[in-house]
């Protein structure tokens, strides 16, 4: 199974949002500072109600906060 | 840093520091033979020590909660229980793996007071490593 990184654009969304501090994101999203900052800095990847919760926060679709990468060839899906 | 990660630091600084304590009072030369007359020694220094630990982390915790009130009273987020479930299940490990080896000590002399006292040594040191993973999955990530 090839790796996988789920990249994220929240820090961008948080500036377009009239600087949207972590804190005010963790509040709407109901989770702790830490996890919006480690979630920003791909060292977690959330559960799909968190993701949807983040998107719905920020007002954008799930597609425009997360992006799924692959390392396997391109083409082949990895295996489940 | 999050409440739960200064909660696993006060564990950790206060685990450590309890047990150089008591280690001050173990008998080094015959580890697990203890004869009955150093046993009290020894048991008397584990109360206290157990007592030290209780009044020590509590304090800490309430002065933390103190400085931070909205994050202490917080429930834990996902993130954070996927912390404290990873983080124990390696403290299982290495409790299940140091009490299994007590099963040693026996060919090499220890008595029942001496098994007892390593079971709960081993509890202690599953308990320091609990409390490391937890620092390192809070800074690192996973």
């Amino acid at each position: 199974m090839g790796q996988t990184t789920i990249s994220n654009t929240i820090r961008r969304l948080r500036f377009e949002r009239n600087e949207m501090t972590q804190q005010d994101l963790a509040e709407r999203v109901g989770v702790t500072r830490q996890t919006i900052n480690a979630i920003e800095a791909g060292k977690y990847s959330p559960s799909l109600e968190v993701a949807f919760r983040i998107a719905l926060a920020l007002g954008v679709r799930l597609e425009e906060v997360f992006s799924y990468e692959s390392s396997a060839a391109p083409g082949r899906e990895p295996k489940a | 840093m999050s409440f739960r990660e200064k909660s696993a630091w006060i564990t950790l600084i206060t685990l450590v520091f309890v047990s150089l304590l008591w280690s001050a009072h173990w008998p080094w030369r015959r580890p697990f033979t203890l004869a009955p007359d150093s046993n009290p020694i020894v048991f008397h220094a584990l109360v206290l020590a157990t007592i030290s630990f209780i009044v020590i982390v509590v304090v800490a915790h309430v002065v933390v909660a103190i400085r931070a009130p909205r994050e202490a009273s917080a429930p834990a987020d996902e993130r954070e229980r996927l912390i404290g479930l990873k983080a124990t299940r390696i403290g299982a490990y290495v409790y299940a793996a140091l009490s299994l080896s007590s099963i040693f000590l026996i060919h090499l002399g220890a008595n029942q007071i001496g098994l007892a006292y390593f079971v709960l040594i081993s509890f202690v040191i599953a308990e320091m490593v609990t409390c490391i993973a937890r620092i390192v999955y809070h800074r690192r990530g996973f």
